[in-house]
């Protein structure tokens, strides 16, 4: 049927149909592959030798002699290991951390009858709307003598008020005569949330989760502000501090040698290397990313 | 049956009419209110302490070594500072600018795309584009300047092909005329494809007879897109217009930190980039932090004057 349809639009297709596809094809095209080939490139760019580089003037773009030596290089740095650690550990327990207050927090949203709800709720959005801002961060944080701690960046990642009310939404919508069953049997608050409530939202919990987990892998922002001891800085300031070392020489007090006059085939090795885990698991994960971003949007 | 219609009519009216009694409501909801009391006591410490530390600091004379709570209050004094400085004047300059700039190619590319993408008459080949272009967005900035940097930088891909034609190099990087669409394509180029998606869920709702109905009656590609996609994309298109009017203040911080440097900071220099250069790194706290109040509280303003008004016109808001 839908082929029969499809077959009818096709002979349907005219003269201003033909060139619009023509048109949209193209540009289409060429929007995804502005999408592609700079990763192209810069992966060329990585297995090619600094020689080669310099012998052309480095217009590089496919590399006539491959080599790997930027890679090797990269690998055998402990600062690397180190960084890498580091990045995954905190994308560990800082998803862990989001959920333990996000799920409690969205189920008690969704309980209307629970005295204080909306209350409690204005109290939570209140600091979506306003926040202390950079310098009152930093001072709560040395107070806490969280500074130059792996800590610093798991204590501030509890909660998040956003992935709470898109938790709300999904508890409200779980159908009654479930919840009533419950009643019947005789379960608790806690039980119904634990064993009624988590299992229905796997799959929100899920892409609340790929977020969270995309955010902590990326970020480095605050591992430069409220970090200076290397071993443990995540991967992705370890490559800014590459990449930023021979633009600018203001704003890279913490530096190993290592990350000083960095040859350009290592920089983009780096890149690579920090680019590398999301597109090998994105291909997968595509679906909840999806899935979560349509929450997102059916919220409200 | 007509049991559990009535309980879930008494349920519904629970829920309408309110609340449950204190007594009854501790009974039945102990555990959820000691997670809410370990909630809650963590917001206050973490998103609570920061904003009245903020506010203190505005209105105090704060020094190195000094404690928030000994140092003297000096009233609006750090405000009248700020109005007057001409360096932060350029900055909330630079911030509107370049808000502007992101706003205006933040919003309607992705809109095109996603037209464009829906109405490619194979499946197959939309559902790759899809996937490739959704890309850049899980990419970090530090990746994104990385690429930027492979065709922007002194060595880079662009300028390669300039010498190859002839003309000299460029720093584009260090270039004060060139560094805020840095900035701005390398963010369209990371958001274009994800900010799709929000119109493709608008635009699969879409009775398919309604294109049919509008290629008989004799519309052409451009003119059904006028008349059957864009109007259902209407409602999604006005919400997110006025949720990024809302957010007009909140550049993307860490990109901007992350691609400035010394030679663009008379264009790139914007409130947060101060705040952290100046305010925090020269320790300025108390400037910095009245430049940063003023911030959020007009931010707030702008949130709130944008939700209320989405509801009006939409139906929606955020929350």
């Amino acid at each position: 049927m839908a082929r029969a349809l499809r077959r009818k639009n096709r002979i349907r297709m005219t003269r201003a149909d033909i060139i619009y596809q023509i048109i949209i094809y193209t540009l289409v095209t060429l929007i995804t592959l502005s999408c592609l080939v700079p990763l192209l490139y810069v992966v060329g760019m990585s297995f090619t030798s600094e020689g080669e580089m310099i012998q052309k003037n480095y217009f590089v773009i496919i590399p006539e002699q491959p080599t790997t030596s930027a890679y090797r290089y990269v690998f055998n740095q402990d600062n690397f290991w180190n960084s890498m650690l580091v990045s995954v550990a905190r994308t560990l327990l800082g998803v862990m951390a989001m959920l333990i207050f996000v799920v409690p927090g969205g189920y008690i949203m969704a309980k209307h009858d629970m005295p204080g709800n909306k209350p409690i709720m204005m109290f939570f959005i209140i600091t979506m709307l306003i926040q202390g801002g950079l310098i009152p961060g930093y001072m709560l944080m040395k107070d806490l003598g969280l500074l130059n701690t792996f800590w610093v960046y798991i204590v501030p990642a509890f909660g998040g008020v956003y992935n709470m009310l898109i938790v709300k939404i999904f508890v409200e919508n779980i159908p009654g005569d479930i919840v009533e069953s419950a009643d019947l049997d005789g379960a608790t608050e806690l039980q119904k949330m634990i064993l009624i409530a988590v299992p229905l939202l796997v799959p929100t919990i899920c892409a609340l989760s790929l977020f969270s987990a995309v955010g902590h892998w990326n970020s480095w922002f605050d591992a430069m502000l409220y970090v200076r001891d290397p071993k443990i800085q995540p991967v992705q300031l370890l490559i800014r501090n590459l990449m930023t070392a021979s633009v600018s020489d203001t704003q890279n007090m913490n530096m190993t040698a290592f990350q000083k006059m960095t040859p350009e085939g290592l920089k983009m090795a780096c890149v690579v290397v920090a680019m590398a885990p999301i597109l090998c698991v994105y291909p997968f994960l595509q679906k909840y990313f999806i899935f979560g971003m349509y929450t997102g949007s059916v919220k409200g | 049956m007509e049991n559990r219609a009535l309980s879930k009519a008494r349920g519904r009216a629970e829920k309408k009419s309110g609340k449950l009694g204190f007594k009854k409501a501790w009974q039945r909801y102990w555990a959820l209110y000691l997670m809410l009391l370990v909630i809650v006591a963590y917001y206050l410490v973490f998103h609570y302490t920061p904003i009245a530390m903020g506010v203190m600091m505005a209105f105090k004379d704060v020094k190195l070594g000094m404690s928030i709570m000994d140092a003297p209050w000096v009233g609006w004094e750090n405000f009248a500072y700020v109005v007057q400085d001409p360096e932060i004047l350029r900055v909330v300059g630079n911030t509107l600018i370049l808000s502007c700039m992101r706003l205006f190619w933040g919003f309607w590319p992705p809109i095109v795309l996603a037209i464009m993408i829906f109405d490619l008459t194979s499946a197959a080949y939309k559902r790759v584009c899809q996937t490739i272009v959704y890309i850049p967005y899980f990419f970090s900035w530090v990746v994104v300047y990385g690429v930027v940097f492979a065709f922007f930088s002194g060595n880079g891909m662009i300028n390669n092909v300039l010498n190859a034609l002839g003309f000299g190099k460029q720093e584009f990087l260090m270039n004060a005329g060139a560094f805020r669409w840095l900035l701005v394509g390398s963010q369209v180029w990371k958001g274009v494809g994800w900010g799709t998606i929000l119109y493709f869920a608008a635009m699969t709702g879409v009775n398919p007879e309604l294109y049919e109905a509008a290629k008989l009656d004799g519309a052409g590609p451009i003119q059904r897109t006028r008349v059957v996609t864009l109007p259902a994309m209407m409602p999604v298109i006005t919400f997110s217009l006025i949720m990024s009017l809302g957010q007009i203040l909140n550049n993307d911080f860490e990109q901007v930190l992350l691609f400035y440097n010394s030679a663009v900071y008379s264009v790139g220099d914007i409130i947060e980039t101060w705040v952290y250069r100046v305010g925090l790194g020269k320790m300025q706290y108390s400037v910095g932090s009245a430049v940063s109040l003023l911030k959020a509280i007009i931010g707030m303003g702008l949130i709130l004057v944008a939700n209320s008004f989405s509801r009006k016109v939409t139906g929606r808001g955020m929350w």
